[in-house]
């Protein structure tokens, strides 16, 4: 009897505990996470470039781990950036950045040739570029319309600089992760960031996600 | 040892209870359109979802988890009506779908420019669906990543570590389509 007693006592005890750490963890996260209104860019001259919009996105990622993006992609790469070969917009106001980089080794697929050229959600246009891109019912909504076209052509929209959304820097070492486009001919970052990471001297890869480098099961030598 | 076993399953359980419960966090900015007068466009280019799209916005006005001011969310046929437009493209970008958000320069009047949805409000969103990975997709997959991106559209924020939420990304394992009590009582917290 006093065993039972003390066994509804513990459940109780256990009870109460998961309950608070249930309430603990639901506030944990009510907390919300307020990112700096950076809206600005650095031009090919590192000159700075306000942008008159600046834009963010919110992604569904088929994959985001580097087992899952390499089983979900044609080639996965090490590539060290040249240089960036040109910005444009399309489909509706996405702004896609194609940058030259070589390539050191080959972890997955085939690639006949050092350099190699791919795209990504990044960079900034013009205004008129971007709403060349939009639907006619769309740049109304975003009332473009309500610039002349020489301010179009001298303002800018961009990404805004956020953790998931590639920021690559000349002559840096990344771990790529690329889908080859057979429609427009062309090699797309998987997963914006998720698919581009740095990589360390030991060649442990940066997760986004832990903030931490680590030892990944390719061989990266 | 009966009584331990019991006593383990419990904790258990408990644990998973933990897990289950973990509401999505909350985008720092909000949807200032009113939440009880909402609509959607579908472009065109979208169009093929437009039955889907209709679950997703019905199952967030009846949750079947209790009262959200969310209301009619149904589909608008002008785009100026419309809190939420939707779009549909290709691309191999890894990527089910993704929304944006706008909002106005100075609040009420001035252009619209899109916004930075972790420090600003916004008037309206864009949702694009991806046909490329979707169009292998079941309805009842399409139909989680439109419900999550409409989570986004009403402010909540990716709930990773939980996959019995709506807005547990698709990556991360996201093991349902339809939304729960946890996202409506986040869905409640922001529109109170």
């Amino acid at each position: 009897m006093k065993k039972k007693k003390i066994l509804i006592i513990i459940i109780i005890l256990v009870f109460c505990l998961a309950t608070g750490a249930t309430y603990y963890f639901a506030s944990r996260n009510i907390e919300t996470n307020k990112e700096p209104n950076t809206n600005n860019q650095l031009d090919e001259n590192n000159q700075e470039i306000r942008l008159e919009y600046e834009l963010t996105r919110e992604a569904d990622y088929v994959a985001v781990s580097v087992e899952d993006l390499y089983e979900l992609v044609d080639l996965v790469f090490i590539g060290i950036k040249k240089h960036d070969v040109r910005t444009y917009a399309k489909n509706y106001g996405m702004i896609i950045t194609e940058t030259n980089y070589s390539i050191k080794k080959i972890v997955k697929g085939n690639y006949d040739n050092d350099n190699i050229n791919i795209h990504y959600y990044g960079g900034y246009v013009t205004l008129e570029e971007y709403k060349n891109s939009l639907t006619t019912e769309q740049a109304e909504k975003h009332e473009l319309n309500t610039y002349s076209k020489e301010e179009r052509l001298s303002k800018y929209i961009g990404y805004a600089k956020s953790e998931k959304m590639i920021d690559s820097d000349v002559n840096q070492e990344y771990l790529i992760f690329v889908s080859y486009d057979k429609v427009n001919n062309i090699y797309f970052v998987a997963s914006d960031a998720y698919g581009m990471r740095l990589i360390n001297n030991d060649l442990s890869v940066y997760n986004l996600d832990t903030k931490t480098y680590e030892k990944i099961n390719y061989n990266l030598k | 040892m009966k009584k331990l076993i019991i006593f383990i399953v419990f904790m258990f359980l408990c644990i998973f209870k933990v897990n289950a419960a973990t509401e999505p966090p909350l985008l720092y900015g909000n949807l200032t359109w009113n939440i009880e007068n909402i609509y959607y466009y579908v472009d065109s280019s979208a169009s093929n979802y437009a039955s889907i799209i209709a679950k997703s916005a019905n199952n967030w006005v009846y949750t079947g988890y209790g009262y959200n001011r969310l209301w009619p969310n149904t589909r608008a046929y002008n785009i100026s009506n419309a809190a939420m437009d939707i779009y549909g493209y290709s691309s191999v970008d890894g990527s089910n779908g993704y929304t944006i958000f706008f909002a106005r320069t100075n609040g009420t009047t001035g252009n619209i420019y899109q916004v930075n949805q972790n420090s600003t409000n916004w008037l309206f969103s864009e949702i694009y669906l991806n046909n490329y990975y979707l169009a292998s997709e079941t309805d009842t997959n399409k139909q989680a990543t439109i419900t999550h991106e409409m989570g986004h559209v009403f402010g909540l924020n990716e709930n990773n570590s939980n996959p019995y939420s709506i807005m547990c990304q698709a990556a991360s394992g996201r093991a349902v389509y339809l939304v729960q009590q946890v996202d409506n009582n986040a869905f409640n917290r922001k529109h109170p």
